[in-house]
């Protein structure tokens, strides 16, 4: 048989058509990966008060967390809304003057992709922000939900400070969560309100302190 | 009732049909090797951002500790991560700068079959890690590499085409068009509308959005502002007319996309809106990936021309220098079977 002849045979249109089994199984692979890419986001949507989505999700946990699906996409919803900073003072025993910071920081952060990384370090700790307290009237379920959510909150928290700690080798590091608020489009226009107006930026309701071990207090 | 059963029968089997031409129909891989080009392009580009704050992301005192984003993934064993035990400057340095070698080699398409497959690993790898530090970007990044893996995404414009040259001592075949290549980008299809969908649908909760003053929320957010469109509240009918674009577009991309009527003009408002993101609102990142996202609708044939084009092959259909305006019947035929995966 002539290279021609083989080259020829071996071109797609000539080779045998995908067997019905591999189709079958490819089908139910595929089958399996798009109700995963769904359930997620729809879970997110449900806030996970639908008992069937809930119940789906179960089963489509490990291989959506293994694959990095488990997203809702809501992006820029419900609303675009405020965002969220987290302001530092750092105190040292030694006599060095404090250090104040806030992150995102468009002039310490570059390229703008750092920065948005730093932008989301924020925000993913307001949104893991649970209250000091448990919610009043709690069942014993919500109870026990606030206690882990509290506690992953603080865990997150203390992280943060702890790496600020140990960055500038200071004692103290006092931490707020800001929330930059937009203004409304008549105190912008009218009254000339500016983006980074002082008032738009409000201190949320902790502030958290956290001192290095070891420190004299 | 025999009338009905025969309906129910010819349903059943139109969708079999269906269900099989859209899957299983071969399809040419010059769109994912595009894909493969650009995601590769962009997941190298993150990775090399973290490498400016290794440390301070990845580092035991990081920002967010591995104990944390363990934590942080509800200690769930499923989003394990090696990166999770390294403590070693070193050896993290190691094997970062590995990671980037891999990624490279995937986005020039040097064994793509297995760097692929290890890009995407990292992609995950990473992302576990790293969470509390992510954003859309991140998720795009990891479906773009994991729909890679699935096809011959490194069958066209690629060093491993190169190389296959080589060896081959002169012109190589037109890449045959593979049911891979077509599940591949069917699936990046699939998933780019679900991600619309839910985006559409989460908006349309929004008040802003049915008010219209989410673009004025977007464009006065300062943190985001990459170019300052504060002007635009000035224009308050436009304004909202965008907004509710937007909300639309995004909601029903999964239905005006695929017919061959509409899907010009939807992908034309994906890359109005993807563009204004990355400009405007300082995501130029993640507005990119959105817009590689969308490249899947792009038919293989149209990106060929366009590729031999560019390289001054005008008139030439393939890399290889296959005249198809001149072509023979059968090549003609075979080029007319070689369907574009956006034929419906």
């Amino acid at each position: 048989m002539s290279e021609r002849e083989n080259k020829r045979k071996r071109s797609w249109q000539y080779r045998k058509p995908l067997h019905p089994a591999w189709k079958v199984v490819i089908s139910g692979l595929v089958l399996f990966h798009l109700s995963a890419v769904v359930i997620f986001p729809l879970a997110f949507a449900s806030h996970g008060d639908s008992p069937s989505v809930r119940a789906a999700v179960g089963w489509f946990e490990p291989y959506g967390r293994v694959c990095h699906l488990n997203h809702g996409y809501a992006f820029f919803a419900p609303d675009p809304g405020p965002s969220h900073l987290v302001e530092y003072r750092l105190e040292f025993n030694d006599g060095r003057q404090p250090i104040t910071g806030r992150f995102p920081d468009l002039e310490q952060h570059w390229p703008r992709l750092l920065y948005h990384r730093h932008f989301m370090l924020a925000e993913h700790l307001n949104a893991d922000y649970r209250p000091p307290q448990p919610p009043p009237g709690a069942t014993p379920e919500q109870l026990a939900m606030w206690k882990v959510e509290r506690g992953r909150y603080e865990q997150h928290l203390r992280s943060l400070q702890r790496h600020l700690l140990e960055q500038y080798d200071a004692d103290r590091v006092i931490l707020k969560r800001l929330e930059h608020r937009i203004p409304y489009v008549n105190a912008f226009l009218y009254d000339g309100m500016r983006l980074d107006d002082e008032r738009l930026f409000v201190v949320q309701s902790e502030v958290e302190v956290l001192e290095a071990e070891g420190a004299e207090k | 009732m025999n009338i009905v059963l025969r309906g129910a029968r010819d349903w059943v089997e139109e969708g079999l049909a269906g269900w099989d031409r859209f899957w299983f129909k071969p399809a040419l891989p010059h769109t994912l090797a595009l894909i493969r080009i650009l995601a590769g392009a962009m997941l190298l580009y993150t990775h090399f951002v973290w490498s400016l704050n290794l440390e301070a992301f990845l580092g035991p005192s990081s920002w967010i500790t591995a104990d944390v984003s363990r934590e942080l993934h509800g200690n769930s064993i499923w989003a394990w991560t090696p990166l999770w035990h390294i403590e070693s400057p070193a050896m993290l340095w190691t094997l970062h700068l590995t990671g980037l070698v891999v990624i490279a080699m995937f986005t020039v398409g040097l064994f793509s079959r297995v760097t692929s497959v290890l890009s995407f690993l990292l992609a995950v790898m990473y992302c576990h890690r790293l969470e509390g530090a992510l954003f859309g970007l991140d998720q795009v990044n990891t479906m773009l590499a994991m729909y890679c893996m699935f096809g011959p995404c490194g069958a066209v414009y690629s060093v491993d085409r190169l190389i296959r040259r080589v060896r081959a001592g002169g012109p190589l075949p037109e890449p045959e068009p593979s049911v891979g290549a077509n599940v591949a980008i069917r699936l990046i299809q699939l998933h780019m509308c679900v991600i619309y969908l839910f985006g559409g649908i989460g908006k349309i909760k929004g008040d802003t959005w049915w008010v219209g003053n989410a673009f004025w929320m977007a464009v006065g957010n300062k943190e985001y502002q990459s170019l300052d469109m504060t002007w635009l509240v000035h224009y308050p009918v436009l304004c909202s007319l965008l907004a509710h674009i937007t909300v639309f577009w995004e909601t029903f991309y999964c239905a005006t996309v695929w017919p061959r009527w509409t899907r010009p003009i939807t992908l034309a408002v994906a890359a109005a809106v993807h563009g204004g993101i990355a400009l405007f609102l300082g995501m130029i990142t993640f507005g990119l990936a959105m817009l590689i996202g969308n490249l899947a609708f792009v038919p293989p044939e149209m990106i060929r021309n366009l590729a031999a084009w560019l390289a001054g092959e005008r008139g030439r259909g393939g890399e290889e220098g296959v005249d198809l305006e001149r072509a023979p019947p059968q090549r003609a035929r075979r080029r007319g079977a070689a369907v574009g995966v956006n034929d419906q």
